[in-house]
């Protein structure tokens, strides 16, 4: 089996549901861990790969909306839930809280199998965001105080001069800004900085120059 | 004798001198000093010079002059040296010719001297007489007179009436210290004044004046008046005025004496006191009426009766209630106005509790105006004196009639309400089942899928296929099982009571309800005794029970975040007749331990409140005992017992 490919946690209480799903998903060729509580899981060490979890609905101690309620932080694996006896009260706070899907057993291999592809995709695309978003914080670190004071005026489309004007410099300055800025962040056109600007969540002016 | 002869010579040698010397002139004037010895007032004649020149016996035997003091100067006579400047009287009587007194103080006597000129014959002065009046017993008796006088005007002016006295006109003689306090005037100013002059216009006099005069007129006959009257110094006083007349013996003037005795403070008392009373009387009044009216209006009807259990007070409610008068149940009875099935034990009951002095408790029904019966809870209490005898019986007629319908009405409706909710359980069976085979169901399915795969895999894994296919026969094996529980636990069969483990019948209404001990993360405890003797009783009735009970405590536990939910379920045999089980969670715990067992009784949300109705009747009808305490700690323990089956017993 690869090693590169993605991880399926389970968490479950009924051992016989541990059992079979690790046979099933073993036989699909994923990587498979089980967990017969929150607390197991949350101990555990994840590596660093794609990744889903199905989570029962009923556990002994956290239950497993509790747990999803603890696993908000960016990097948690997205959730596929599953429940014996399924109330719609439950179903509606987990898909609200952001599961991937939520299965009443017993569920058929299709079913499940479809929302662990949904989930380790919907992974995988976040995992590149991250990446993505790193390496732009990463050079957006590089960046200078005064060149960081540049930036917004750069992406909102402000000559040199009107930005010298307000940040009371020489037109001649703010263009090695801009020009150290261009380098720094690794953008190959102000439309790609304009870009980087919006991941990195560079907020507009507030107070635009006149 | 000697101390005779001189006086008497020295008198005759003065009438000698005067008269000249013969025979009869002599024997008249022995006679003459005869006389005057037999005279018990002292006589003293002194010449010109204020020589003695004659004394008489009185004048010896008072004045203790002896005869060697003829012919003596006056001033060397020690009681004549007594009196003051007694020569220069003697020369102004002379100069004069006219008589003068004087007075003489010898020890304790007190004498009036009278000073006259003596004259010769020829009419001429020769010198004085004096004759001293002895008016030492007068003057005792004026002085005794002023100090009764002293002693009475002092006795007057310490009296805290003012007193006056007037004169038969109407004049103001004198009027004791009070009395010119009181109206503010002194003695001077109203010494001779007319009374009805008194207070010159400062005083509001009028009516007093018009009361006064008309008491006065009246004469000895009169009443004391009571006037009204504003003073200066003293505000308005009410004042008793009383006259009295005075008369003296001996004496033809009339004088009247006018008491005035001030009643403003006793005026005030009284009618303070009579203020008070009049509170008090009041207060007693309201009192009694409130107290009357409590017990007229009490939504209760109350009676009295005597010691002797004689009816003699019915309130106005029990007369509204039966449309009658007290009257009415004097003549006809009291008994007739109960339902004629009761007369008999109520009159047994009610004369043992008047022999006995026991409080009385009864049941009865009583008429009321339309005929119709209602039931009424009699309370009768004997009231006794200090001596424990009973004085009064009082009672009270509580009318229990709705309760009782209500009752009757439940009695009649619990087997309907246990079938209503055998039904409304199944619900919750419902969603126990649903988890119960939903474990091994979807265990099954997803070993079938994965069964599948590793046989259609390139190579297939045909061990791990094994594997799965092995796991479906299990989990399929255990969910046949699950249902067959299921089944047996609603199968119709009619109720028919059976030898019966209790320990068995809790294990699988525990295997039924791990699914919602696992939701819900209840920890289970059980402690099931071995020797546990059967019990005969209807499995499905007692699952039910055992089943209610469990999901009480589970769900009472559902607000408890704070601590474990705890289940713990403990089977014991308590004595050779019966087996105890007991259910402990570790909930919020009850408030009333008896009316939990009430139908429709719930804290629940969404409960019907007949589980634990449910229970009690099974178990009632498993002649067994269900009860509910709060536990240590905190929680509820239910416990019931069922009887063992003896028979089975060695």
């Amino acid at each position: 089996m690869n090693p590169d490919s993605p991880i399926v946690f389970v968490v479950d209480d009924d051992f016989r549901v541990r059992e079979s799903l690790c046979s099933l998903i073993t036989s699909r060729g994923l990587h498979v861990a089980v967990f017969g509580s929150a607390a197991e899981f949350l101990e555990c060490e994840k590596p660093d790969k794609p990744a889903c979890l199905i989570l029962d609905l009923q556990l002994p101690g956290t239950s497993g909306l509790e747990l999803q309620h603890q696993l908000t932080n960016g990097d948690a694996p997205p959730i596929v839930f599953i429940s014996g006896h399924g109330d719609i009260p439950s179903s509606v706070r987990a898909m609200k809280a952001g599961a991937i899907e939520f299965l009443s057993k017993p569920f058929s291999e299709q079913e499940l199998m479809h929302a662990i592809d949904n989930a380790i995709t919907i992974d995988r695309i976040a995992r590149q965001k991250r990446t993505e978003l790193a390496e732009l914080q990463r050079h957006y670190s590089l960046l200078t105080p005064r060149e960081r004071e540049v930036l917004p005026f750069v992406v909102e489309g402000y000559a040199n001069k009107v930005t010298a004007a307000d940040l009371g410099t020489s037109e001649i300055t703010i263009g090695v800004h801009r020009g150290q800025i261009m380098r720094k962040m690794a953008a190959k056109s102000l439309a790609e900085l304009v870009r980087m600007a919006d991941k990195l969540g560079i907020h507009r002016l507030t107070d635009p120059p006149k | 004798m000697t101390t005779q002869r001189d006086p008497v010579n020295s008198a005759r040698t003065g009438l000698e001198r005067a008269n000249g010397s013969d025979a009869a002139t002599n024997v008249a004037a022995s006679e003459l000093i005869n006389i005057l010895d037999a005279v018990e007032v002292p006589v003293i004649v002194l010449r010109r010079d204020s020589t003695i020149s004659y004394f008489n016996k009185a004048g010896a035997d008072v004045l203790g002059l002896s005869p060697s003091d003829t012919g003596r100067a006056s001033r060397d006579i020690p009681v004549l040296a007594a009196m003051p400047h007694l020569e220069k009287h003697c020369s102004d009587v002379i100069a004069a010719g006219a008589e003068s007194r004087v007075n003489l103080h010898d020890g304790e006597k007190w004498f009036i001297v009278r000073i006259s000129p003596h004259t010769n014959v020829d009419l001429q002065i020769t010198g004085t007489v004096l004759t001293f009046t002895n008016v030492t017993a007068f003057r005792a008796s004026i002085d005794q007179a002023i100090y009764e006088r002293e002693f009475t005007k002092a006795i007057l002016n310490t009296v805290a009436d003012p007193l006056i006295v007037l004169s038969a006109d109407h004049r103001i003689q004198t009027g004791n210290y009070a009395f010119y306090s009181m109206f503010g005037v002194s003695r001077d100013e109203t010494q001779r004044l007319p009374l009805w002059e008194l207070g010159n216009g400062v005083l509001e006099l009028a009516p007093f004046r018009a009361h006064l005069k008309e008491m006065l007129a009246v004469g000895p006959e009169h009443q004391p008046v009571e006037v009204d009257n504003v003073f200066t110094v003293k505000g308005l006083r009410t004042l008793v005025v009383d006259a009295h007349p005075l008369s003296f013996p001996g004496h033809s003037e009339r004088r009247i004496l006018v008491t005035f005795r001030d009643v403003t403070e006793r005026k005030q008392a009284e009618a303070g006191l009579r203020e008070l009373n009049e509170s008090l009387e009041k207060q007693v009044r309201i009192r009694t009426e409130e107290l009357s009216s409590i017990i007229e209006t009490i939504p209760g009807l109350v009676w009295c009766a005597a010691p002797d259990g004689e009816l003699n007070y019915l309130n106005r409610r029990i007369l509204e209630y039966t449309a009658t008068n007290a009257d009415d149940w004097a003549r006809l009875g009291w008994t007739c106005f109960l339902h004629p099935d009761d007369v008999e034990p109520t009159v047994r009951a009610w004369s043992n509790a008047v022999a006995t002095g026991q409080p009385y408790d009864n049941q009865i029904r009583l008429r009321r105006s339309d005929g119709v019966y209602r039931w009424f809870s009699v309370h009768g209490q004997a009231a006794r004196d200090s001596d424990d005898r009973v004085t009064r019986w009082y009672g009270l007629f509580i009318d229990i009639c709705d309760r009782k319908t209500a009752e009757e009405a439940l009695r009649n409706s619990q087997t309907q309400l246990s079938r209503a909710t055998r039904t409304a359980t199944v619900g919750e069976f419902a969603a126990a089942i649903a988890h119960e085979i939903n474990q091994p169901l979807a265990a099954v399915v997803t070993n079938g899928h994965a069964c599948l795969r590793w046989l259609s895999a390139q190579p297939p894994g045909l061990a791990k296929a094994q594997e799965a296919a092995e796991r479906i026969v299990r989990d399929g094996t255990e969910a046949g099982e699950v249902v067959r529980r299921i089944r047996a636990l609603f199968k119709h069969a009619p109720l028919e009571k059976i030898e019966l483990d209790l320990n068995e019948v809790i294990a699988e209404v525990l295997h039924l309800l791990s699914g919602e001990i696992a939701k819900r993360r209840v920890g289970v405890e059980t402690e099931l005794a071995d020797d546990l003797p059967t019990v005969i009783g209807d499995r499905v009735q007692l699952q039910q029970l055992v089943f209610n009970l469990l999901l009480n405590g589970i769900e009472a536990m559902d607000p408890i975040l704070d601590r474990p939910k705890k289940l713990s379920i403990r089977t014991t045999q308590e004595n050779p007749e019966t087996a105890l089980v007991k259910i402990q969670d570790s909930g919020v715990g009850l408030e009333d331990s008896e009316k939990v067992f009430e139908a429709f009784f719930t804290t629940k949300g969404n409960g019907m409140g007949m589980g634990l109705a449910i229970c009690r009747s099974i178990i009632d009808a498993h002649h067994g005992r269900l009860w509910a305490a709060s536990a240590e700690g905190s929680g509820t323990t239910f416990s019931f017992t069922l009887p063992v089956e003896t028979s089975a017993r060695p």
